[in-house]
């Protein structure tokens, strides 16, 4: 959504990934299918989206599964929420 | 492990599944009992820094992005329990094309579905020019230092026009924590000093207060998206300029290696204010409005000496 949905030029995306991927190898996938997603998702000094934006797996925030070691069945979605400054 | 084993019961309710993890604090909530405890939050911080009467007439600063939607939202449903109080949706236009544009059409939506009145002002019908007029100029400070207190400006007139005592905010913890971190950065004694999120009575002016002031961005991003709120989430194209941005990155790294951070400056903020050279409201020599000094900030920029 937001600055993500224009970084990645779309708002939505369909990826293949390996059965047993995790959510950190998705963003991974990602960031490496759509480059000008990366600047804007991932914080350089942390490594991880975490300080940028919230990802929900299957409607539920990420933190509160694995967070990047989440795994991922399939069919699962991804919602990623860009945290913004400016109200 | 699969999906259904990670997903925790909410501890709160201990029913639902839970949706949402507070590091801060270790909750895992559904996501009733996470809208409840953002009501809550917001209710407990109203009540807390006495932010209004039962009666009062509430000018609620609405840009079209996620803090302040949310907020209206809130203030909405608190309010609702209290027949003689009122809300009116007060939105300004700097006049930054592509951004702003955008984000009143959204505001308009939301404060239609809410049945909110909503009023606009212009930077062009207030100033005389637009931001990007603004921003195109040579200048020896940044945008954001223009465009912050214009817009303060215009909120303030735009809460007198509708006839409002109170003029809420949309800022959230996070703005609270990166303004404690900027002033001390700045050396601002008298803004350190006039660190309060219940605002201060000025006769003839509307009193500001922050009711979201305890409440993480994190938090009002997920609230606006369970809740199906449509926001713009596009950062003004200008803002990267600002000191703030330094100040934001390191406080969101800051905070996922060690959560609570932002908790922690804020309430500093709150201890250590009062300790400065004085942050009582004056009246500007020249135009009358809230300052700090001799001078408002608007006529400081403007070069307005009388």
């Amino acid at each position: 959504m937001g600055v993500l949905r224009d970084a990645a030029g779309s708002h939505e995306v369909r990826l293949e990934v390996e059965s047993g991927s995790s959510l950190g190898d998705m963003v991974g996938r990602l960031v490496k299918e759509l480059p000008g997603l990366e600047d804007v998702l991932i914080d350089r000094v942390v490594g991880s989206y975490a300080p940028n934006a919230l990802i929900l797996v299957d409607g539920v925030e990420a933190s509160n599964l694995e967070g990047p070691s989440t795994p991922l069945r399939d069919g699962s979605t991804l919602v990623f929420l860009p945290v913004t400054h400016g109200g | 492990m699969t999906l259904n084993t990670l997903n925790r019961s909410c501890t709160k309710c201990r029913g639902a599944p839970s949706v949402y993890y507070r590091p801060y604090s270790g909750e895992r909530l559904c996501a009733a009992c996470f809208n409840d405890s953002l009501f809550e939050r917001v209710k407990k911080t109203v009540g807390k820094y006495n932010m209004f009467e039962y009666d009062s007439r509430i000018a609620v600063g609405v840009s079209g992005g996620k803090d302040s939607l949310a907020m209206l939202r809130l203030l909405h449903e608190l309010e609702r329990d209290r027949p003689y109080a009122e809300l009116v949706a007060v939105c300004v236009d700097e006049g930054v094309k592509g951004y702003r544009d955008e984000a009143l059409s959204l505001a308009e939506k939301n404060c239609s579905e809410l049945g909110v009145e909503m009023h606009t002002v212009g930077f062009k019908e207030l100033f005389g020019e637009t931001m990007d007029v603004i921003a195109a100029r040579d200048r020896e400070l940044g945008t954001c230092s223009y465009c912050g207190v214009l817009r303060r400006r215009a909120l303030d007139e735009a809460a007198k026009a509708v006839d409002a005592d109170r003029l809420a905010t949309g800022h959230n913890l996070d703005d609270m924590a990166q303004s404690v971190l900027l002033n001390v950065l700045r050396g601002d004694a008298m803004r350190i000093d006039a660190f309060r999120p219940g605002g201060q009575s000025l006769e003839g002016f509307v009193r500001r207060v922050k009711p979201l002031c305890e409440v993480p961005e994190r938090e009002t991003t997920f609230y606006a998206y369970v809740n199906g709120l449509e926001f713009q989430s596009l950062p003004c194209p200008y803002s990267e300029e600002a000191m703030r941005s330094d100040v934001r990155r390191f406080l969101n790294r800051m905070e996922v290696k060690r959560p609570g951070t932002k908790f922690i400056v804020y309430q500093t903020g709150l201890k250590i204010r009062g300790r400065g050279d004085g942050g009582v409201l004056r009246r500007c020599r020249v135009c009358g409005s809230p300052a700090r000094g001799d001078l408002c900030r608007a006529c400081e920029l403007s070069g307005r000496t009388e």
